[in-house]
C-alpha cells in the first residue's frame, strides 16, 4: 500500500479540478442558452407549421353548416383568423399575399407569441376551453401511466440487465437478450392488442380511465378502480421499455466488468456480489441514467400508442382526437408541450452525465 | 531490385493482417455473428413470402370481398381465416406484405438521402450553415417524430387519387406516406453523417485534395462520403424497421394507406373490434411485423460489430 509507480505532483491535481468546476459552468451556460434558443425555434416552427397545413382552420374548426356567414366571421374574429398571419401574406395556404404596411403587433404570429408570453395557449376550436386546461387535465392522465410504468421498467430493467451481464455468455444471458430483442420489436399497439386479448380473460377493464360513475365511490375504491385500469396499459408500456433497459444495462455492466480494476478487485479476493455492488453497478448505471432522462422527454408523447389502444384520456389521445377535429390550438400547444419536455430532459440527460461523470469535462 | 520472393517482414505482415477490404472484413465477421445470420434468412424467407406468394392468389383475389364469407376462421381453404368483409387474410398479408416492405425500404432511401445531404453540408461547411440546419435537426427532433407523421398523414393524406405502376393499382396514400415517413425521419442520420463529416474533413487527404483544386463538391461525394458508407448503412437497415412499424401505427389509426390497398398495418385497423371473436384477424399481421423487424435488427446488430472500423479482429 502506498507505493505509486508514477506519483501525480499534487499541484496539478487541484489545478484540473478548479479548471473543471469553471468549465462545467461554462458548458452549463451553453447548454442552457442553446435549450432557450432551441425552444423560440420551436415556437415559430410550430405556428406556421399549422398555418401551411392545408385547410382553412375556421371552416376545419368550425364546421357545423347551419351556422351563418356572418355567424363564421364573428368566429373568425373571436380566434383572431381575421388578422393577416404576418406581414406580407394573408394566408400562407394558399398562399395570399397581403399589404406589408400592417402593424406587425396586429397579426396572427405576434398575437401568438404575445399570448405565448402571457402564459395562454389560445381556446380549443371544439370545446372552447382554454388550452392549457385541457392538456392540464391530460398531462396528468399520462405523467401518472408513464411514471408508473417507467419505475416498473427501470427496476425490472436494471435486475434482469445485471443478471444477464453477470451471467454472461450462459444460456440465462443468451435467454434474456433475445426476449428483450423481441418485446424490443413488437410494435407497441399491437403488444396492446395481445395484451387487451389476454386481459379480457380474466375480466380486467379494458378501456378509459374510471368506471362511468366511480366519482361516487369512496375514496379507496377510486383508487382501485384507476389501478385495475391502469394495469394493462401500464404493463404494455413496462415491457416495451423494460427491454430496452435490459440490454442497456446488460451491455454497459458487461463493458465495466472488462475493466482492469475489476480484475484488480477479484484479485484481492472480493465476492462477486461485492465486486458488483461496490465497483461495477455505479460506473455500469452511467449510460441508463442518460437514456431514462432523454426517454422521459419523449415518452410523454411516445405514450400516444398505448393510450390509442386502451383508450387512457392522456396527451397524446388527446392529440389524436384534435387531428381528428383538426383542432389546431389544442395541436399547437400539445406540440409546444412535447417539444419543451424533451429539450428539458436532454438538458437533464446532458447536465447528469457531466455530474456524475468525472472524466467529462470537455465537450 | 524488383525482387519475386517476399522478405520476411513482408511475410510476418500477411500473417498478422490479411489484406482485406472493410467489406471482406465485415463480411468474414457477419458470418460469425448467428443471431445476423437467422434474422437474414428470416428475411430472405419473408421476401419469399411476400413476392414469391403472388403466384399463388392475385391480387383481385385478395381485394376481393365476399360477405357472406365474412370472419371465418382458420381453415384448409382460407389458411389465415377471412375478414370482416370476408377477403381471404393469407392473400392480403402476401400483398400486404409487398406494400409494408416497399414503403418501409423506399422511405429509408428517402431517409437517407436527406440525411447525407444535411448532414454533409453540415458538416464539410461548418459556421453558419452547421448552425442553422442543426437547429432545424434538433427543432424536428424535439417533437416526437410520430405526431409529425399523425398530423402529415391527416392533412396530406386523405382524397389522394389512385396510382398505376406496372398494371397495378394502388392507393395513391402509399407515396404520400413513404414521402412523410421519410421527411420526418432523417434527422438521426444527419447527424452521423455530420459527425464523420466533422473528423474526417480535418485529415491530410482532404487537405490533398483542397490542395490540388478538387472542388468542394468532389471533395464531399468522391474523397468524403465513401469513407462514411459504413455507420450509414448500419443506421439506414435500423431505419427500415422504423419505417415499417410507423407505417403499420398510422396505418393501424387509418390515417395510412387507404384500403382496398392492404399492407400489414391498415389489416390491423379494424381488427380490435375482433379481439375475441376473430382472432386471426389481429394475430397474423402483427406477427409478421414482428418478424421483420426483429429479423432486420437482428441484421442491423451483426452489421454494427461487423463493420467497425476501429476494431481489426476477424
Amino acid at each position: 500500500m502506498g507505493v505509486e509507480l508514477f506519483p501525480r505532483p499534487h499541484n496539478l491535481k487541484s489545478f484540473t479540478t478548479s479548471r473543471s468546476a469553471l468549465n462545467r459552468t461554462r458548458i452549463l451556460l451553453r447548454k442552457i442558452a442553446w435549450a432557450l434558443f432551441t425552444i423560440l425555434f420551436v415556437i415559430v416552427l410550430n405556428f406556421f407549421i399549422f398555418r401551411v397545413l392545408p385547410g382553412d382552420p375556421a371552416r376545419a374548426g368550425i364546421r357545423d353548416p347551419r351556422l351563418k356567414a356572418e355567424a363564421i366571421e364573428m368566429l373568425r374574429v373571436r380566434f383572431g383568423l381575421d388578422k393577416p398571419v404576418i406581414n406580407c401574406f394573408e394566408s400562407l395556404n394558399p398562399v395570399k399575399l397581403g399589404s406589408c404596411n400592417v402593424n406587425p403587433l396586429d397579426t396572427q404570429f405576434f398575437i401568438y407569441v404575445r399570448n405565448l408570453l402571457q402564459g395562454e395557449l389560445g381556446i380549443s376550436y371544439h370545446t372552447n376551453r382554454p388550452v392549457a386546461e385541457v392538456l392540464g387535465e391530460r398531462l396528468w392522465n399520462t405523467i401518472l401511466l408513464i411514471g408508473a410504468g417507467q419505475i416498473l421498467s427501470i427496476f425490472i430493467g436494471v435486475v434482469f440487465g445485471v443478471f444477464a451481464a453477470w451471467k454472461a455468455r450462459t444460456s440465462i444471458d443468451r435467454a434474456a437478450v433475445i426476449s428483450s430483442l423481441v418485446a424490443w420489436s413488437l410494435p407497441t399497439f399491437w403488444l396492446g392488442i395481445i395484451l387487451l386479448f389476454w386481459g379480457s380473460k380474466f375480466g380486467l377493464p379494458l378501456a378509459g380511465k374510471a368506471t362511468p360513475g366511480a366519482s361516487t365511490y369512496p375514496l379507496l375504491q377510486q383508487w382501485g378502480d384507476i389501478a385495475r385500469h391502469m394495469f394493462l396499459p401500464t404493463l404494455t408500456y413496462t415491457i416495451i421499455f423494460m427491454a430496452e433497459y435490459t440490454l442497456i444495462m446488460r451491455s454497459s455492466l458487461m463493458d465495466v466488468l472488462s475493466e482492469d480494476y475489476i480484475l484488480t478487485a477479484k484479485a484481492k479476493g472480493l465476492s462477486t456480489f461485492q465486486i458488483l455492488k461496490d465497483h461495477a453497478l455505479k460506473n455500469a448505471m452511467l449510460p441508463l441514467v442518460t437514456v431514462i432522462a432523454i426517454n422521459l422527454g419523449f415518452t410523454v408523447g411516445g405514450a400516444v400508442q398505448i393510450e390509442s389502444v386502451f383508450s387512457w384520456p392522456g396527451l397524446g389521445l388527446a392529440i389524436f382526437e384534435a387531428v381528428a377535429r383538426r383542432d389546431f390550438p389544442i395541436l399547437q400547444g400539445a406540440f409546444l408541450l412535447l417539444a419543451i419536455s424533451v429539450i428539458f430532459a436532454n438538458l437533464l440527460a446532458d447536465l447528469t452525465y457531466t455530474y456524475l461523470d468525472p472524466r467529462v469535462q470537455t465537450e | 531490385m524488383n525482387n519475386q520472393t517476399p522478405t520476411l517482414s513482408e511475410l510476418a505482415d500477411d500473417l498478422i493482417t490479411p489484406p482485406l477490404t472493410l467489406w471482406q472484413l465485415g463480411w468474414l465477421r457477419f458470418r460469425r455473428h448467428k443471431m445476423a445470420l437467422f434474422g437474414g434468412v428470416i428475411l430472405i424467407l419473408l421476401f419469399i413470402f411476400a413476392f414469391g406468394g403472388a403466384f399463388l392468389y392475385t391480387e383481385k383475389y385478395a381485394n376481393f370481398n365476399d360477405t357472406s364469407q365474412r370472419l371465418l376462421a382458420p381453415s384448409a381453404e382460407h389458411p389465415f381465416g377471412t375478414d370482416s368483409i370476408g377477403r381471404d387474410i393469407l392473400a392480403r398479408t402476401i400483398y400486404g406484405g409487398q406494400i409494408s416492405l416497399f414503403i418501409g425500404l423506399v422511405s429509408v432511401i428517402i431517409e437517407t438521402i436527406l440525411g447525407i445531404i444535411i448532414g454533409a453540408l453540415a458538416g464539410y461547411y461548418g459556421g453558419v450553415i452547421d448552425a442553422i440546419l442543426m437547429r432545424i435537426t434538433e427543432a424536428m427532433l424535439n417533437i416526437p417524430t410520430i405526431f409529425l407523421l399523425i398530423v402529415m398523414a391527416k392533412f396530406f393524406g386523405g382524397n389522394v387519387p389512385e396510382i398505376e405502376i406496372a398494371g397495378r393499382v394502388f392507393s395513391g396514400s402509399v407515396i404520400v406516406i413513404i414521402v412523410i415517413i421519410g421527411a420526418t425521419s432523417w434527422m438521426y442520420l444527419a447527424r452521423i453523417v455530420r459527425a464523420e463529416f466533422l473528423s474526417l474533413k480535418e485529415n491530410e487527404f482532404i487537405l490533398a485534395a483542397r490542395a490540388t483544386g478538387t472542388s468542394n463538391s468532389q471533395i464531399i461525394f468522391y474523397h468524403i462520403l465513401p469513407n462514411t458508407v459504413a455507420p450509414i448503412i448500419v443506421s439506414s437497415t435500423l431505419s427500415v424497421a422504423n419505417a415499417i412499424l410507423a407505417e403499420a401505427y398510422i396505418s393501424f389509426l387509418g390515417l395510412g394507406v387507404m384500403p382496398p390497398t392492404a399492407t400489414w398495418g391498415n389489416m390491423l385497423e379494424s381488427s380490435a373490434k375482433y379481439l375475441d371473436s376473430a382472432p386471426w384477424l389481429w394475430f397474423f399481421p402483427g406477427m409478421l411485423i414482428l418478424l421483420t423487424v426483429l429479423s432486420i435488427n437482428f441484421i442491423g446488430d451483426g452489421m454494427r460489430d461487423a463493420l467497425d472500423p476501429r476494431s481489426r479482429t476477424i
